[in-house]
């Protein structure tokens, strides 16, 4: 996990709803600009993020945002999130834009400056032309917006989006996507992202923490990860000669990298710092082998996913 | 933001005092029961009693206009009374059916959508607390309630105690806080009841039904237990008895109601933090299901 102050902070959270054990001694700290939340349905992705939000009490530890405390530090806290419901959440009877600013008031915002914001978060998610009509007019993929909108409007520096791309058809989800990535490189907030889409996660998160039965299964840096799998080749071969193949083997290794085979065909390799993929091209020309195929590895976030899933029993 | 500037910034300008923050859900909604022309007629025609008041008071004093309209001043001496009777009953009575029927007309709409709609985690979510919300939504009935009952009575009580000199206000000093205590509790007792029902029935026209049933059936029983039994106790659940026993209790009149008046506030006591309990534990992000 990074070593900058940490966003989220969990300090053995416990969440308990009579008998049932929801969250269940929570521990870490995260510091990404975005933080994904999988998991299975009813892992507690929501359960965290309502609890983060103060909307129920930890029953055990504790939590903090920011270095705040949710309990003690709530109001204060909350004065700096902005959260994007799963399901649909406005406020019947008005329209869009004086809905945002009602939201945007309530968060502290001057009405004028409410005014203000509520208008550029139209435009800036793209219901500009639609921002006059009452919300109850609005399409699905809309009132989606219409969340985002709601919860960036008082410029929150933590952003809680809960399965921000719900219900949305390919075009509109590509564009939540966008707007969110578009927040987190503008370095104005921090995103925590609960999905189940692994898809949505991966394309815009940096940290990933997958929850399964209320507990951390596992977690992920994805950018490390990244930069990780870059350094794991798969390499499929055509040697022209008899011998090529081992005179290559040799040769990448004599480079430092270690080198696995697969069969006679197919070799792995692990490239040690230094050694880049256009010295692994060039010893294939000096041992007169044509080098089919290159692959980096791809731990995919599901493999991540998958792995952490599994239960004792090897099942899922 | 200019148009050809739409990336994403946060804000970092002046903001408004945490305290007064209810304040923003009270005047949203303010405007949205304004909004209706219908509901904007009832509320003008709730001052029309008030006015008609107002007259007979201005032609009490005021020979010269009653022989313009050939009225009689002994009969009308007579008739209008300015006394805490006038404004108890005459005044305060006839204000408080109009009130009731503003707090069932609005009470379920300031509540009963935003839970159906599911908007209580996005007020939630932010610098605003449960206690907060029910506040601001106590407080446009409280304004509307307020216009109609104890600000004119106000109104009509400066004019009248300037008319009838400062005899006629040493005699009657009383009425005028008695007037508020009566308006602000009888606001207590009919709001919380209607947002709590509003709150659980979660639809208006439903939200009403119950509460008027509600009312109708703890009078119903409540008569048949006075009758039956021949006990003040079934008034503790008839509203317009508790009513009349606190109005009485506070003016310091003879209430038609034979009731005491501790029980008359106990009963009142009980029916709003009742209300307060039922709606606290609805007016939350989420329900819980254990």
């Amino acid at each position: 996990m990074s070593e900058a102050a940490p966003v989220i902070d969990l300090d053995g959270l416990g969440v308990r709803f009579g008998r049932h054990q929801v969250l269940d001694d929570l521990r870490g700290a995260f510091s990404g600009r975005a933080i994904g939340l999988l998991g299975p349905n009813g892992a507690g992705k929501t359960t965290l993020l309502n609890t983060l939000l103060g909307f129920y009490r930890p029953t055990a530890g504790t939590a903090r945002l920011f270095g705040m405390d949710i309990t003690a530090q709530g109001r204060e806290l909350r004065r700096r999130v902005g959260y994007m419901p799963e399901r649909d959440a406005f406020i019947a009877g008005i329209s869009g834009v004086r809905f945002v600013r009602l939201m945007a008031e309530v968060s502290g915002l001057p009405p004028e400056a409410a005014l203000e914001r509520a208008h550029e978060v139209f435009f800036y998610v793209g219901l500009g032309e639609a921002r006059y009509r009452n919300v109850e007019t609005y399409s699905l993929g809309m009132k989606q917006l219409l969340k985002l909108a709601q919860a960036i409007a008082h410029g929150p520096s933590l952003l809680f989006l809960d399965e921000p791309t719900n219900g949305l058809d390919p075009p509109a989800r590509l564009r939540m996507l966008r707007l969110i990535r578009e927040i987190r490189d503008s370095g104005k907030a921090r995103i925590v992202v609960s999905s189940h889409l692994l898809r949505d996660v991966e394309e815009c998160c940096e940290e990933v923490l997958v929850l399964n039965r209320g507990r951390i299964a596992t977690y992920c840096n994805l950018a490390e990860e990244r930069r990780a799998n870059r350094r794991f080749l798969e390499l499929d071969l055509a040697a022209e000669r008899e011998g090529a193949g081992s005179g290559f083997r040799a040769a990448i290794e004599g480079l430092g990298c270690e080198v696995a085979v697969v069969n006679r065909r197919r070799i792995k390799a692990v490239l040690p710092p230094g050694v880049e993929v256009r010295h692994i091209y060039a010893s294939a020309i000096e041992q007169d082998v044509t080098i089919r195929r290159l692959d980096y590895k791809r731990t995919s976030l599901e493999d991540i996913f998958l792995q952490a899933m599994e239960g004792d029993d090897g099942r899922l | 933001m200019a148009v050809y500037d739409h990336g994403y910034k946060g804000y970092d300008g002046p903001l408004m005092p945490a305290r007064s923050r209810f304040l923003v859900i009270s005047r949203y909604g303010l405007r949205e029961v304004f909004a209706s022309r219908l509901f904007l007629a009832f509320f003008a025609f709730c001052f029309a009693w008030p006015l008609v008041l107002l007259g007979a008071m201005y032609l009490r004093y005021n020979a010269e206009a009653m022989t313009l309209i050939n009225l009689d001043s002994a009969d009308l001496l007579e008739f209008v009374q300015v006394n805490t009777w006038f404004f108890q009953n005459l005044f305060l009575r006839v204000q408080l059916y109009l009130a009731f029927i503003v707090v069932l007309v609005v009470g379920p709409s300031l509540v009963s959508a935003d839970l159906r709609n599911r908007a209580m985690p996005l007020y939630l979510s932010r610098p605003l607390t449960r206690t907060d919300y029910v506040l601001g939504k106590l407080v446009v009935l409280g304004v509307l309630v307020s216009a109609i009952t104890w600000a004119p009575g106000l109104l009509l009580f400066a004019i009248q105690a300037s008319l009838g000199g400062r005899e006629w206000l040493l005699e009657n000093w009383r009425v005028a806080p008695s007037m508020v205590v009566v308006s602000v509790v009888w606001l207590l007792c009919m709001s919380l009841p209607m947002l709590a029902i509003a709150a659980w029935v979660k639809w208006k026209p439903w939200a009403r039904i119950v509460f008027m049933g509600a009312i109708l059936t703890g009078t119903a029983f409540g008569q048949f237990y006075k009758e039956f039994y021949d006990s003040w106790l079934g008034s503790m659940v008839v509203a317009f008895d508790v009513t009349d026993a606190l109005s009485a209790s506070v003016f310091g009149t003879q209430g038609t109601v034979q009731m005491p008046e501790a029980a008359a506030w106990l009963a009142a006591a009980a029916l709003a933090s009742l209300s307060a309990a039922l709606l606290y534990r609805r007016v939350r992000a989420f329900e819980v299901v254990k």
